[in-house]
């Protein structure tokens, strides 16, 4: 075959149906009834168009747990927003008789306590203080961790050694404890109990991170960025960062779930505001009437954990949705 | 007279479509053809044209939403919807199959004697001794030096050949009745793959079994096999004896492919004629039509090699450290490329010809000697000055998935290194990605695409426009071609001459290829282990190679065709 084949050229196309036509003659294949009319269509068909993004939210919407928990969560979001609304009187203020059993009044569903507080109440903005601090010690981790990780990760050697030590030497501490002692020594708030637990999550993250940034460091696609003459700080936050959210978006779900568990045995022990009702002030507060007033307690650990349970499946669901394995062409 | 053995495998107008979020995907569309005991066929064709995907359902391997119709008949008996334990005792039994990935395909934790003893016990009441012993002589079978000590080694300590030795030696460990064989030299250098072409055809005969042979490589093909069925979109668009391939082909397709594979001893040069392109034309009938293109050579200027060289590398030595200490990956190189002149840099897997490239963009530190680039010493640069020198000097990557961020889109990708060297004008911006991307033959509508919606060449051509739009006068080509198919090949290489020759770039070729590196090349330097061995020009290296490893090199590929 060379430029000497002129026929080659002019009668290929021709030549081709010839040989179509023939073949079709001499073997009829016979197409099974699933086939559609795109036979030996090429594989860039279904998917193009579509984003990881989308693709991902696709996967996510069509998994029954992460909807289950997203339900949930909207529902356990929506009581935060509407309690004052509802409540607006202090939770903590003593509104009828004490222990009144769940349906016994109606003008306390879910009962009241032993100093005749609204269980309802205390419950519904005991949301509040849990979605707070979880959140905003998640996001404060999430920053703390991500900087130090990618920090470490990225520019490897002398600056790793030390980051990592920082890192193990912050996860060799028991975080229960440190909590407890960071809470001690400081007001009691929702500001710095989140810090505080914030403080014990972020070595989790950067680790994390760290070994995302150290893989995706070797992808060609950074080694092109670095030789068109990009910055450090580009590289970082818009090559390097974005292909490494998934995981990070996951673990901050379960991060939520594991700042509010922290939050209410913070309050279960009496550590936490004193002027804010929390699940775990309730339980705590509950705890000695178990057998008589059961529903004291087992009401605000419902809420926990259901809470907890609905993040949990929301992180399952991001996990599949965003696992790399299930995305063939990442 | 001599009776035909009934075939060992015999494929009958199978149909296997996968389903998919916008409609089936038909992977393979009415194939037939049958393998005699003994006998070698090729199943020959380009990325997705359903080769891989009739191998897995030979051996039923296919997920389970894959439908088939059809009848695939091993040994005289129709597969096709047999119950899973009746299949696991077919594989391995009457079909074993090796793979591409010899390094993937070994589990690390284990050593390889238990691996085959295990194959060996999976079909058989063997004790563990006798497993043993039958592994010892399945390794003495496949050529491994020294088996009794090998039996007792991990995968990571034997090389790349010898694992798929080994994996060979577990694919006969239940006497298949026939192999098959999914590209399982791709993976490898030139040298070993003649080695293991040829343990794998001493083994068809010895053992009488038919081989299928899944390659995308016609060169392998003529010689290791006695019929070639070539695909196309999931379709046999002829079959024919290999003797036959490369001088009595009818199919338009079949042509065009040979056309578009560069062969070493055509002594084809580029800048005496281009590459011939095949053209695929999808009807909307449901019919292709093939064509083969040639279009007139480029008229290039000869390189000035008098001038002043663009880059000059002297003495150069770049060293890892190991946890078994410095290891040295390019060891007191010197090269010099003159302006408009290609330079080609042939070498097998960890010769160091990688690590030097990087070394040059000054994206790994060097240790000792000098890059000197357009008259100045860039070893030492840093900052601003490295950033100037970037601008003009780029690199094109082997990988054209991993070399493009799948999260930024095709515009973002071309103009980030506009908006970083400081092309403030938006609209200019846009204009000269438009421009590159017409220049690299893409459509302007690509701008706002991600890269996982294009096509391998396709996505090497992003990565050329990528590295073109700031107008380098050098580019380093690190493989650029060995990830593409033969067709997308010759349109990749033809795209670089072009380019070549409208912007007036020097090239540093990296490939393993020799045909390739003989296609672009002015000169070409052979690197081995960490060093140059040879160096001249496009000519005489190959007419005339001084260095027993080039003569080596030259030799295997030579043989195959």
């Amino acid at each position: 075959m060379s430029a000497s084949d002129p026929a080659l050229h002019s009668s290929a196309a021709r030549e081709a149906d010839a040989g179509a036509s023939a073949q079709a003659q001499a073997l009829p294949p016979e197409k099974p009834s699933w086939l559609g009319t795109q036979a030996g269509s090429p594989a860039h068909g279904p998917d193009a168009g579509t984003t990881h993004g989308r693709r991902a939210l696709r996967i996510f919407l069509r998994n029954p747990n992460a909807l289950a928990g997203l339900f949930i969560l909207s529902l356990v979001a929506i009581a935060a927003i509407v309690a004052p609304f509802l409540y607006p009187g202090d939770p903590l203020a003593m509104v009828g008789r004490p222990f009144l059993w769940p349906g016994q009044d109606p003008a306390f569903p879910l009962g009241t306590d032993s100093m005749g507080r609204d269980v309802l109440a205390g419950i519904l903005h005991g949301t509040r203080v849990s979605l707070a601090v979880g959140i905003a010690a998640t996001l404060l981790g999430l920053v703390a961790g991500v900087l130090v990780g990618a920090t470490a990760g990225y520019y490897g050697g002398r600056i790793d050694d030390a980051l990592l030590r920082i890192i193990e030497i912050c996860q060799t501490l028991p975080n229960f404890v440190l909590v407890v002692v960071l809470v001690a020594i400081t007001q009691p708030t929702a500001a710095t109990i989140s810090i505080a637990i914030a403080i014990v999550t972020w070595p989790n993250v950067a680790r994390l991170v760290r070994a995302e940034f150290r893989s995706i460091r070797e992808k060609d696609y950074v080694m092109a960025a670095r030789s068109l003459g990009y910055g450090d700080a580009h590289i970082i936050f818009r090559e390097i960062l974005p292909n490494g959210l998934p995981p990070i978006i996951v673990t901050s779900s379960v991060m939520v779930a594991g700042a509010i568990l922290m939050e209410s045995a913070l309050s279960f022990m009496g550590l936490g505001d004193p002027n804010t009702v929390s699940w775990g002030s309730m339980i705590g507060a509950g705890r000695e009437l178990i057998r008589t007033a059961w529903y004291l307690t087992a009401l605000p650990g419902l809420a926990i954990v259901l809470t907890v349970l609905a993040l949990n499946m929301i992180g399952d669901g991001l996990n599949d949705a965003l696992n790399p394995r299930f995305l063939q062409e990442r | 007279m001599i009776q035909t053995p009934p075939p060992v495998l015999d494929v009958r107008n199978l149909w296997l479509s996968f389903p998919g979020h916008g409609g089936d995907t038909t992977a393979v569309a009415g194939l037939s053809f049958s393998v005699r005991p003994g006998q070698a066929v090729a199943l020959v064709g380009e990325s997705g044209c359903g080769k891989s995907s009739t191998a897995l359902a030979i051996m039923q391997l296919l997920p389970d939403t894959a439908r088939f119709a059809g009848e695939i008949r091993l040994d005289g008996r129709n597969i096709v919807g047999l119950p899973r334990k009746e299949l696991r005792a077919m594989r391995g039994s009457t079909a074993a199959m090796i793979f591409q990935e010899p390094m993937t395909s070994l589990n690390p934790v284990h050593r390889i004697g238990d691996q085959i003893a295990e194959a060996l016990r999976a079909h058989e009441q063997l004790s563990y001794k006798a497993a043993r012993a039958r592994a010892l002589a399945l390794l003495e079978q496949v050529r491994i030096p020294d088996a009794a000590r090998r039996l007792d080694a991990y995968p990571h300590q034997l090389s790349g050949g010898q694992r798929q030795r080994v994996m060979i030696a577990m694919a006969i460990s239940g006497r298949p009745k026939l192999l098959i064989a999914d590209e399982p030299t791709t993976a490898l250098d030139a040298t070993i793959q003649a080695q293991i072409l040829q343990l794998l055809d001493e083994l068809r005969q010895e053992l009488g079994m038919g081989l299928l042979l899944i390659t995308h490589d016609l060169a392998l093909v003529s010689r290791w096999t006695e019929d070639v069925v070539v695909m196309h979109h999931g379709e046999k668009m002829e079959q024919l004896p290999a003797v036959d391939l490369f001088s009595n082909a009818h199919h338009p397709y079949t042509r065009g492919l040979i056309g578009a594979s560069i062969r070493l001893d055509r002594s084809q040069h580029y800048r005496k004629r281009r590459l011939p392109e095949i053209r695929v034309v999808h009807n909307p009938d449901d019919t292709y039509a093939f064509s083969l293109e040639q279009r007139e050579p480029a008229r290039l200027a000869p390189p000035l090699l008098d001038s002043h060289p663009v880059l000059a590398v002297k003495n150069l030595v770049v060293r890892y450290d190991t946890p078994r200490g410095p290891f040295t990956a390019v060891d007191d190189v010197s090269l010099r490329i003159a302006p408009g002149e290609t330079l080609g840099l042939v070498g097998e897997s960890g010769s160091g010809k990688s690590t030097l490239s990087k070394a040059v963009m000054r994206l790994v530190p060097a240790h000792e000697g000098r890059i000197v680039f357009k008259g100045e010493d860039i070893g030492a640069f840093s900052g601003k000055d490295l950033r100037r020198v970037r601008r003009d000097m780029q690199m094109v990557f082997q990988d054209p998935y991993g070399s493009l961020n799948p999260r930024h889109t095709v515009g973002e990708i071309l103009e980030g290194p506009l908006a970083v060297h400081e092309v403030d004008d938006a609209r200019e911006r846009r204009k000269r990605v438009l421009d590159m991307l017409d220049r690299v033959g893409l459509p302007a509508r690509s701008v706002n695409r991600l890269p996982h919606e294009f096509s391998g060449g396709q996505r090497q051509r992003i990565g050329i426009a990528r590295a073109l739009i700031l107008n380098p006068s050098l580019v380093v080509c690190d493989e650029p071609v060995s990830a593409l198919d033969v067709s997308v090949q010759s349109q990749i290489l033809n795209l670089l001459v072009e380019l070549k020759e409208s912007l007036n770039l020097s090239y540093l070729f990296i490939s393993h290829d020799l045909a390739v590196v003989q296609y672009i090349s002015d000169r070409v330097v052979v690197m081995k282990d960490a060093k140059v061995v040879e160096e001249n020009d496009h000519l005489h290296i190959w007419t005339n190679p001084r260095h027993d490893y080039t003569r080596a090199l030259i030799n295997a590929v030579a043989r195959e065709q």
